[in-house]
């Protein structure tokens, strides 16, 4: 009863006159940013994070709960009109969704997309509520050599699963590990990588890395590797409204959805790939028309949407009750709490109840918001999507370059910035997933932070990394996410030769 | 053709050696400072360092296997082959010249350049448009950023005109 207390004072807290108008502004530009093509919600939510300190922390947390919510939907926009997925968990919708805009049932795709999103948002955050608070009263327990395990496992699923090769996942990942250790230590205050460069002693801003990667790496990417072909806009014609019908095969998708989405964001099976594609092949296995799957099923975007924003959820749990982000957008979520001065894990329930609890309140704003202001608006973010693309390419440059500078108003900042554009622009033309360098780089250091404690409570002894019962079934955990693909790969191999 | 394709990867494979050997190199040098305990901080540098090197040996080996990247697909139409040197080279020269007119010539005439640049790489072939559209842009981010947000960008040589 006390998580629900908790939550009205947070309802109370957040719902002002003045709030609501930021969440409304968050809501608008989260999709705005969102729908535009080839920009992500990681991206999306880097991109905007700076307006967000401008304003107070309340103001700023529902904002961002908002911009949050908005950049998710407006991908799924930009998958069903312009069949161009944002990110890896979009690809279904535009498989499915883009189908449908074809066969003229554009508004009928949005319509459950949106609603879909909406109900599984609504669900998940509920779950958020009870769980998170759970899960951090079992984490105090946790100790450092249990944290460092954790995030040994986090590092490795986001590195193996991601991407067409475990090694270039891995590569990423070191990539990552090493601009997180720029800058100055802060244990011992010695000095790491800096070459006697003082800009970079307080360490490479995480959001200017970000927005680097995915804004100036596909910039430069697609100018040098990619022959223009003409988009196919589906124009957007009526209004997003479903009928009684679409509604029928609409709500238990959304609901298995969520019931895929959820649980899988917990764990880290590395962001939302893996359970859009297990909500469409449970859809497509259960429909009666399993013919109408890839000419444009509703069910076939109604629970992969819903699994998408349900998964997006779920990464909240461990991301706020023990500190790990498990994915892209979750680990620049992370960043806007540091930024915001909110610490993480699990002490966050004890030291900072007031701001949690206005956050998940926020959550259910932002994602009420969104709903009510997308339905009637669609058509003017459909019209976004006509942007030409050489100004969509170079808008995109210049708001990523000028976050970059505005950090620290330091040309440094720029000339790094350049430098992990060219890093983006590598990995993508040699095949390297860019999400495990974001992970490394944001829990690098805490996995630094953990070994250390772990190590110095035992005076240097290296068994105390594995001495608790809950690290050696994270130990075991680990061995099974390593050799399992490997295992797998080796008998796919064998079958392959018969 | 297909040595050129590896010479690519072998480079890749290559700088991530580097990187590396030169945390090693840092680590091996760094100062310090006393009392820092018998967990000090080059403990989890050399750990990087020796997995950075251990993955770019793996990659070597990958790549003598033939078993070669697949360049990430885009949204933005076929990826190709060859490298399009010169519409790449423009992307590239024109965020270079951000960093070095940032702070000289201000924001709103940075802005314009690379905002030109990009677009000319991408095909806007109407010059007198793109410019416009450059200047409006900068123009109005500019003013909404600086006006309506209170962020402080560099206005530069043109602050005399304001």
């Amino acid at each position: 009863m006390s998580s629900f207390n908790a939550l009205m004072d947070g309802f109370a807290g957040a719902l002002t006159l003045n709030n609501l108008l930021f969440g409304l502004l968050g809501t608008i530009l989260g999709t705005l940013v969102g729908v535009l093509p080839g920009i992500g919600p990681a991206l999306a939510i880097a991109l905007l994070l700076p307006i967000t300190y401008t304003v107070s922390p309340a103001s700023a947390l529902i904002m961002f709960a908002a911009i949050y919510y908005g950049a998710m939907y407006g991908g799924s926009t930009t998958s069903i009109l312009l069949n161009t997925p944002g990110e890896s968990g979009s690809v279904i919708t535009a498989l499915e969704g883009h189908q449908m805009a074809k066969r003229g049932r554009a508004g009928a795709a949005l319509a459950t997309a949106a609603i879909g999103s909406f109900v599984a948002g609504t669900i998940a955050t509920g779950i958020l509520a009870f769980a998170a608070p759970s899960l951090a009263n079992w984490a105090i327990m946790v100790t450092a050599a249990d944290y460092f395990a954790l995030m040994l496992i986090a590092f490795t699923t986001v590195g193996t699963l991601l991407g067409n090769s475990m090694l270039r996942g891995m590569a990423s990942l070191a990539v990552g590990l090493t601009i997180g250790l720029v800058g100055s230590d802060l244990q011992s205050g010695a000095v790491r990588l800096t070459f006697g460069n003082i800009h970079a002693i307080d360490g490479i801003e995480t959001v200017t890395v970000i927005v680097s990667l995915f804004a100036l790496g596909e910039a430069l990417y697609i100018a040098g590797r990619a022959k223009a072909t003409g988009w196919s806009l589906i124009p957007m014609k009526g209004k997003a409204i479903m009928t009684r019908q679409d509604l029928k095969r609409s709500w238990k998708p959304w609901l298995r959805g969520t019931a895929i989405g959820f649980p899988l964001g917990v764990i880290p099976a590395g962001g939302s790939e893996v359970p859009t594609f297990l909500s469409y092949a449970a859809e497509k296995s259960l429909s009666k028309n399993k013919d109408e799957f890839g000419k444009g099923a509703i069910e076939g975007v109604a629970g992969p949407e819903a699994a998408n924003n349900a998964n997006a959820a779920g990464a909240l749990v461990p991301l706020l009750a023990l500190g790990l982000p498990t994915s892209a957008t979750a680990a620049v979520v992370l960043v806007a709490f540091q930024t915001y001065n909110i610490q993480t894990g699990p002490l966050l329930f004890q030291t900072n109840p007031d701001v949690v609890w206005t956050l998940i309140a926020s959550l259910f704003i932002g994602n009420t918001l969104l709903l009510l202001l997308n339905l009637p608006l669609v058509r003017v973010w459909a019209n976004l999507l006509k942007i030409p693309r050489p100004y969509l390419f170079s808008g995109i440059t210049a708001f990523a370059l000028m976050g970059a500078y505005v950090a620290n108003n330091a040309t440094f900042d720029l000339w790094i910035a350049l430098g992990v554009g060219v890093i983006g622009f590598a990995f993508r033309r040699f095949g390297v997933p860019i999400t495990p360098l974001i992970i490394g780089l944001i829990l690098g250091p805490m996995a630094e932070l953990q070994m250390r404690r772990a190590l110095q409570i035992s005076g240097g002894e290296v068994s105390a990394l594995y001495a608790t019962s809950i690290s050696k079934v994270l130990y075991l955990v680990l061995f099974v996410v390593i050799i399992g693909p490997l295992v797998w790969n080796f008998k796919k191999k064998l079958a392959l030769k018969k | 053709m297909k040595s050129k394709k590896i010479g690519g990867e072998l480079a890749f494979a290559g700088s991530l050696l580097i990187l590396g050997a030169l945390v090693l190199f840092d680590t091996s040098r760094m100062l310090v400072p006393p009392g820092s305990g018998t967990v000090g901080p080059q403990i989890f540098p050399y750990l990087v360092a020796g997995f950075t090197i251990a993955i770019s040996i793996g990659l070597f080996i990958q790549i003598f296997r033939g078993n070669l990247g697949v360049p990430e697909g885009t949204e933005f139409g076929e990826v190709i082959d060859k490298t399009d040197y010169k519409s790449l080279a423009m992307v590239a020269g024109s965020m270079l010249t951000y960093p070095i007119l940032i702070e000289r010539a201000g924001f709103v005439i940075a802005t314009t350049v690379v905002f030109f640049g990009v677009s000319f790489a991408y095909g806007a072939k109407n010059l007198i448009k793109n410019l416009a559209v450059s200047v409006i842009f900068s123009l109005v981010v500019y003013i909404s950023f600086t006006k309506g947000l209170n962020v402080n960008l560099p206005a530069g040589i043109l602050k005399v005109l304001a």
